[in-house]
């Protein structure tokens, strides 16, 4: 415990204060006192160690029995998702999760809570048809093939070899066998499916974003942070999920999902998406507390239908940022 | 990757040696080779004609790593005997809570007494460990580098 508390002192040392702009942003959307709390949360705290266990490979409770033999402290926080896990291990150190006989042969992926919510949105079943555009480096991807009971069919695609061999790890790790790996640009493939008659019945794009919500963990977030990059983000995530709706099957289902908070990578494209795409919205519960997206912001509004996503903030859900929206192609 | 669906004779083949070395009688999963000897297993579906126009956008890989097969001796990859563990019958080697954690390690496994040679599959109670190599006395550790535990 000790360890711990000096390793979080030494991040909160070396934290960089947020820029100005960042800072007015979350107090409009925070209002004063929650963005203090929201960057309390950034420079100091820390959410609980989670897993997700694998149900490929093993059943929650056996691997709760085994993790609390080795000593641990485990808890399931909702009854009717047992895969979830928070954890206290026996030797705190960054990496105690990841080097255990348990994690080497699959049965658990170390998961922030927040972000096991976009495939609890989308729901996947067995037999389904899943695109997944921007997999790696692949827990999305594996909740997604446990969910589809390793059947159906999932493509799992990410832009880089370099993230395609982390993905392509964890796929094997976690026994993934129902999945083919592509190595494309989003917007390429997507291009490519059309042209082949391709369609999936649900999507996913977890997009590439300036990870405001996870500037707790990367600090390198507070100074890479600018409204720049936040335009350039937009446009990217505009065309990849554009793609994605356009290789969903009349009906088909799609999440588009971001951690970061920043009203232009998240709510703006599901706008666009709205009304631009022929998508619609689609309300969904989520076992996180979390927030509606917005319907306005600087001066632009946006569709009602927007209000149907979900904002998690760190400093609410103790968990990572995350915004998640489930879509359906009504075209 | 060139996408080279294991079909027929090839097909039957390699299911007679995995019958023949672990018991396997059959994978209800569609077989690819992928390079000269890995054999991969897709647990999907996906019919033939999508399967095709797939191949021929350039696919990285499909479905998991299986097994090696090199010139008709099967070895069984560190993932595939966990999720073949209800098919598998023969040469499977028992190991302690002990010896399990030195495996997983990277070390050899010495045995407590003579063994038959050739691959085995390692499995400590509920846990299959990949295959390795007996050499009689010895198991030679086949556990990938990025699985193993670090001290």
């Amino acid at each position: 415990m000790q360890a711990m508390h000096a390793a979080a002192n030494k991040t909160q040392a070396k934290m960089p204060q947020p820029k100005p702009a960042f800072v007015k942003r979350m107090e409009a959307l925070l209002g004063v006192e929650g963005a203090k709390e929201f960057f309390g949360y950034v420079a100091g705290q820390r959410p609980p160690a989670s897993l997700r266990c694998n149900t490929i490979k093993m059943g929650p409770a056996a691997l709760k029995q085994r993790l609390e033999e080795k000593g641990w402290q485990v808890s399931q926080p909702l009854a009717d998702r047992p895969e979830m896990m928070l954890v206290e291990v026996d030797k705190p150190s960054p990496h105690a999760l990841g080097n255990t006989v348990e994690h080497m042969l699959g049965y658990y992926y170390v998961q922030g809570l927040s972000s096991m919510m976009p495939v609890i949105a989308m729901d996947a079943r067995p037999g389904e048809r899943l695109l997944d555009l921007c997999a790696a480096p692949g827990s999305k991807a594996t909740q997604a093939a446990a969910a589809m009971g390793n059947n159906g069919f999932m493509l799992a695609n990410d832009i880089s070899i370099h993230r395609i061999k982390a993905l392509s790890a964890n796929l094997e790790r976690c026994g993934v066998a129902n999945a083919v790996v592509m190595i494309r640009h989003g917007q390429e493939l997507c291009r490519l499916l059309a042209e082949a008659g391709i369609t999936f019945n649900k999507a996913l794009v977890d997009a590439p974003c300036s990870g405001e919500g996870i500037a707790f963990k990367f600090p390198a977030v507070l100074e890479t942070w600018g409204m720049e990059r936040i335009r350039k983000l937009s446009g990217l995530q505009k065309q990849l999920a554009a793609g994605a709706a356009k290789a969903l099957a009349h009906g088909g289902e799609m999440v588009y999902s971001t951690c970061t908070l920043a009203p232009e990578e998240d709510e703006a494209v599901v706008d666009f998406l709205v009304s631009r795409c022929g998508m619609e919205a689609v309300k969904t519960r989520l076992p996180l507390e979390s927030r509606p997206g917005i319907t306005s912001w600087e001066g632009a509004g946006f569709s009602e239908e927007v209000a149907k996503a979900h904002r998690i903030y760190p400093h609410e859900s103790n968990s990572e940022g995350f915004f998640i929206c489930k879509l359906r192609n009504a075209a | 990757m060139k996408l080279e669906v294991l079909k027929g004779k090839e097909r039957k083949r390699f299911m007679e040696r995995l019958s023949s070395q672990y018991g396997i009688e059959e994978i209800p999963f569609l077989l690819s080779r992928s390079g000269d000897e890995r054999i991969r297993m897709f647990s999907g579906s996906l019919p033939a004609g999508e399967m095709e126009r797939i191949s021929r956008m350039g696919i990285e890989s499909m479905g998991l790593y299986l097994a090696k097969d090199q010139g008709g001796v099967i070895r069984l990859s560190f993932d595939a005997p966990l999720l073949l563990r209800g098919l598998m019958t023969k040469n499977i080697a028992e190991v302690s809570a002990r010896q399990a954690a030195e495996w997983m390690k990277g070390n050899d496994i010495v045995l407590d007494g003579p063994a038959p040679k050739g691959y085995v599959v390692v499995k400590s109670g509920n846990d299959m460990l990949g295959c390795g190599k007996s050499l009689g006395a010895v198991i030679k550790n086949y556990v990938p580098m990025e699985r193993r535990i670090k001290e």
